[in-house]
Order: C-alpha cells, then sequence, then structure tokens
C-alpha cells in the first residue's frame, strides 16, 4: 500500500544545506502497524511530513519516492494529492492543544473532512460525526460535540483528532507522537485505542514515538532512526529481545519501566 | 475585569454614545442649516436658541459641531474600513504563501510606512486635489500598511499551528483554510487595532481639515472650524473651544474602548 524508497530530504537555509532525512525505506501493508523510534532531531516527523505530504514544496528539496496506491506522492499533481489527503491518509499531531481550532466546536471541526469530501446533509454529518466520536470512547459524544476545544481535556482532545481524523475512513493514519504531551495512564488508553481502531477498521497506522515501550506495545515492526538514517529496522519483538545497534540498545536502556506495568 | 477597568470602560461608553448621538442627530437633523450666516447673530453667546452660541458670521456652532462631527466620522469609518480591507487582504496573502510575493509587498508596505501619514495623504491629495472622497482615498491608502502588518503576523503564527496542518490533510484547498479557518481567528487582533486606527483616522482627519484639506467649504468640518477661529482665540475663544472639545472627546471616547476592549 506505502512504499517509500530512498527518500532524502534536504533544507535549504540561506547559504547552507542540511540533509534531515538520508536515504530512508520502508513499505507498509494494508492493516500493518509501523513505529518509528529515534531522538529529537532524527528525522522521523520529517519523514512523516513527506509521507503525508505536508512539506512546502519550496525551500527544501526531496528526492527518491513515495508511493502510496501506486501514485508516487512527491511528484504527483497538487488536486491530486489534495485528494488522497483527508481521504486516504489522516495525520494525528502531538499537541492536542494546538490541533484543533480554538473558535469552533468540536463537531463543526470533525465534520470538516466530510463538508469537504462528500455531499451529506447536516443531519448524515452530525450522525457520522457523534458515532465518530462514539468510536473513539469519549463518554458522552452528544456533549462533546457540542463543545469547544479548550472546555475538553488533554485526552479528550486527543480522542477528538483521533475522531476527526478516522471519519473518512482513511487507509493510513499518520500519529506523530500522539501520546507526547499525555500523561502515562492517557497515554496507554490512547495506545489502547489505536489497537482497536486498527483491529476494527483495518486502518494502517504509522506510528512515531520517542518511547520505545509505547512503541513495543503497539507495532509488529519498528524503524529506528538517528540523523535521518534508519540504523535498524524489523520486527519488534526481536530488535526488542536482542538489539544489534548501540543506539537501539542505549534506547531500550532509556525507558524508564513500561507504563502498562505501571498502571495494572 | 477590575474595576479600574471597569470605570474606563464605563466611561468609554458614555463617551462615545454621546458622540455617537451627535452624530445621528448630525444625520437626521441640525437646528440650523450650518451655513446660514445671520448677520443679527455674530459673536452671539450661548443661549437657548444657539446651545453653542455663533461665530463670526453668525452660524450656529452647534449646527456646525453635528454636521462636523457626521463627517469626521464617515471620513473616519471609510478610512478604516479601506485600511481593513486591503490590509487584511495583503496581510493574508503575503503571511499565508511567503515567498517573494511576501518580500515584494512588504518592503512596498514598509515604504508607505515609513512616510508620516497625513504627509502621504498630502502628496496623494496634492496630486488628485481636495475633497472629501479624495481625502478618504488618502488617508485609506496611507492606512493600509499598518493593518497589513498586524494581519500577516497573526497569520503567520497561525499558519504554522497544527490546526491548519491538520485541515490541510483533510484536503482543504488554500482558500478555504484562509476564509474558514484562518480569517475567523483574526477577529480579536482587528478589534482592537480597528479601534485604534479609528482614532488614528480622527485624529488625520481633524488635522487634514484644519491644513485646508478635504471637506470643502464653506461645509463645516471640525478641523478647519478650529483653523478659522484662530484669528478670534482671545475675544470669543468659545468659537474654537467646541469644535476642539468634540475632537478630543472623540478620541479619548474610543481610546479607553480600545484600552478596555478584550481584557
Amino acid at each position: 500500500m506505502l512504499k517509500v524508497e530512498d527518500l532524502c530530504i534536504k533544507i535549504h537555509d540561506k547559504n547552507s544545506t542540511a540533509t534531515v532525512v538520508k536515504d530512508v525505506d520502508l513499505e507498509m501493508k494494508k492493516g500493518d502497524i509501523l513505529g518509528i523510534v529515534g531522538e529529537s532531531g532524527s528525522g522521523k516527523t520529517m519523514t512523516a511530513l513527506a509521507i503525508a505530504g505536508l512539506l512546502s514544496r519550496h525551500d527544501m528539496e526531496k528526492s527518491g519516492h513515495i508511493i502510496f496506491e501506486r501514485i508516487n506522492l512527491l511528484e504527483c499533481e497538487r488536486r491530486v494529492l489534495r485528494k488522497i489527503q483527508g481521504s486516504e491518509i489522516s495525520m494525528i499531531f502531538q499537541e492536542p492543544l494546538n490541533s484543533l481550532n480554538p473558535i469552533r466546536k468540536v463537531g463543526w471541526l470533525v465534520e470538516e473532512s466530510l463538508r469537504i469530501h462528500t455531499t451529506l446533509d447536516k443531519a448524515e454529518r452530525r450522525e457520522r460525526a457523534i458515532k465518530a466520536l462514539r468510536d473513539v470512547e469519549l463518554d458522552d459524544p452528544e456533549a462533546v460535540y457540542n463543545s469547544y476545544p479548550h472546555e475538553l481535556s488533554g485526552g479528550m482532545r486527543q480522542r477528538v483528532m483521533i475522531a476527526a481524523a478516522m471519519i473518512s475512513m482513511p487507509k493510513l493514519l499518520i500519529a506523530d507522537e500522539p501520546t507526547t504531551a499525555l500523561d502515562v495512564t492517557i497515554q496507554a488508553q490512547i495506545v489502547e485505542l489505536l489497537k482497536k481502531i486498527n483491529r476494527e477498521s483495518g486502518v494502517a497506522i504509522l506510528f512515531i514515538s520517542h518511547d520505545l515501550s509505547l512503541v513495543n506495545a503497539l507495532c509488529e515492526n519498528v524503524l529506528v532512526m538517528k540523523n535521518g538514517l534508519v540504523v535498524e529496522s524489523g520486527n519488534c519483538q526481536n530488535i526488542f529481545d536482542n538489539p544489534k545497534e548501540e543506539y537501539t540498545k542505549k534506547l531500550i536502556a532509556a525507558i524508564p519501566g513500561n507504563p502498562f506495568d505501571r498502571i495494572k | 475585569m477590575n474595576k479600574a477597568t471597569k470605570m474606563k470602560f464605563i466611561t468609554g461608553l458614555v463617551i462615545t454614545g454621546i458622540v455617537l448621538i451627535m452624530t445621528i442627530w448630525g444625520i437626521i437633523k441640525t437646528p440650523y442649516d450650518p451655513c446660514e450666516m445671520n448677520a443679527s447673530a455674530k459673536y452671539a453667546g450661548m443661549s437657548i436658541k444657539h446651545l453653542f452660541g455663533c461665530d463670526q458670521f453668525g452660524r450656529d456652532i452647534f449646527s456646525r459641531v453635528l454636521v462636523g462631527v457626521r463627517e469626521t466620522m464617515f471620513i473616519s469609518a471609510c478610512v478604516v474600513l479601506i485600511g481593513v480591507f486591503f490590509g487584511t487582504i495583503f496581510g493574508t496573502v503575503t503571511g499565508y504563501y511567503g515567498g517573494w510575493l511576501d518580500e515584494i509587498l512588504m518592503r512596498l508596505n514598509d515604504a508607505v510606512l515609513a512616510f508620516p501619514s497625513i504627509l502621504l495623504a498630502l502628496v496623494v491629495i496634492g496630486l488628485f486635489g481636495g475633497g472629501k472622497y479624495q481625502l478618504i482615498a488618502a488617508l485609506g491608502i496611507a492606512f493600509v500598511p499598518s493593518f497589513a502588518r498586524i494581519v500577516r503576523g497573526e497569520v503567520l503564527k497561525i499558519r504554522n499551528l497544527d490546526y491548519i496542518n491538520a485541515v490541510k490533510l483533510y484536503g482543504a484547498s488554500d482558500a478555504r483554510i484562509i476564509v474558514v479557518h484562518i480569517l475567523p481567528n483574526l477577529k480579536t487582533v482587528l478589534l482592537s487595532s480597528i479601534v485604534i486606527g479609528f482614532n488614528n483616522a480622527v485624529l488625520a482627519e481633524a488635522g487634514m481639515s484644519y491644513l485646508g484639506m478635504g471637506v470643502a467649504p464653506p461645509d463645516p468640518a471640525l478641523g478647519r472650524m478650529l483653523s478659522e477661529a484662530q484669528a478670534f482665540i482671545f475675544t470669543t475663544p468659545r468659537i474654537a473651544l467646541f469644535p476642539g472639545l468634540v475632537i478630543v472627546l472623540m478620541i479619548l471616547g474610543f481610546s479607553l474602548l480600545g484600552d478596555t476592549v478584550g481584557k
């Protein structure tokens, strides 16, 4: 479904060029959950943004291929890209505080994608939005539908984001450190939720995190990145049990104890 | 809102209310024709017949002030409207797209901003002649850059927030992102800068008409009433007092509101 080959991203500053992503390859099939781990600045978010098509087309240079359903996202027309965005690829972000427009009600925000891509009328959109909010296990979807983002807690906002991303039934959901701004118990709940969504709707999830334990709890395969390079990749359990690279060993050593153990 | 802010707000509201009543009064009907001269009422003092007295030609100052306020309000409102409209367009386009267009428009903006707005308006009037509508155009152009700057800064800030990225990923077009998702967020910033801009416009209009540009004589304008009254400032200061007082009230009212709005 998704195949990334030799992806390089260079950012041009006034007089210097920085290569932030070097020769990244990855492949995902329908329903896969792939984790990308690495420290800050290792290029994991840039890779995700490139796949989502959110990197601006000027002041950076991208080479390689990002092939999604046989379409090369790096070279296709804007119109095609826009169509794929929203209906096929969705994304949730790190800061749930910034990812919802503060002056609109939650219901309106969740429906936005339907408003752009479908011709459903108001009542149908509302129905779909309430259902999406219920699917992310919000207690009172009707009340959430009619509230503003600032009235919700961080965990609830992240659930709303997931609902908004999933309402168009995408094939790929990119989660860019969706749990970093949340506390440990909520983190575990969100990971469980993503797992459930993956099981029920068959959406592939690209899960980006710097927390190896979360990746281990969620993903089958994992990519370890450092300085824009993939240093190790493969089955999550294998890498966890038997890390080859020094860097991966260090990352594993840095886990402060499994959050799932902590809440049990 | 603490007590002091509340007092400021209420005072501002009352003063602006008075100014607005005067404006509406000026629109509906003035007690006398503001241009009618009455030889028997030259320098008439304050009385029930002539609330603010009469000037050197026997014209009713109260009527003239009412019409002057009306004209000033109209001109300032138009100037601010032009400024906000084009400022928002330039600001959003440059802030959202960036690149060379941003560079060119913003340097142009800086160039316009480098001149004091009154000087710039004088140049435009020098080129196109005086008059009410020329004045509106001249001041309007001079007011665009400050609004463009404010809007650009705000758009730059909003553009990089995740919710714009999220909306982009829902497949929204640039136009939709700007109109539906960014512009409504500018409301608060624009509101306070509109109030400040309106103040500046009132001052600029008064200054221009003091210099003899703007509304053509014999129609009254607050600024020109002041300059005409200069000659009598020691004999009958009343002629200069009332138009001056009204200008002060207009600006005071709006700046009190502007200070407290959004707090």
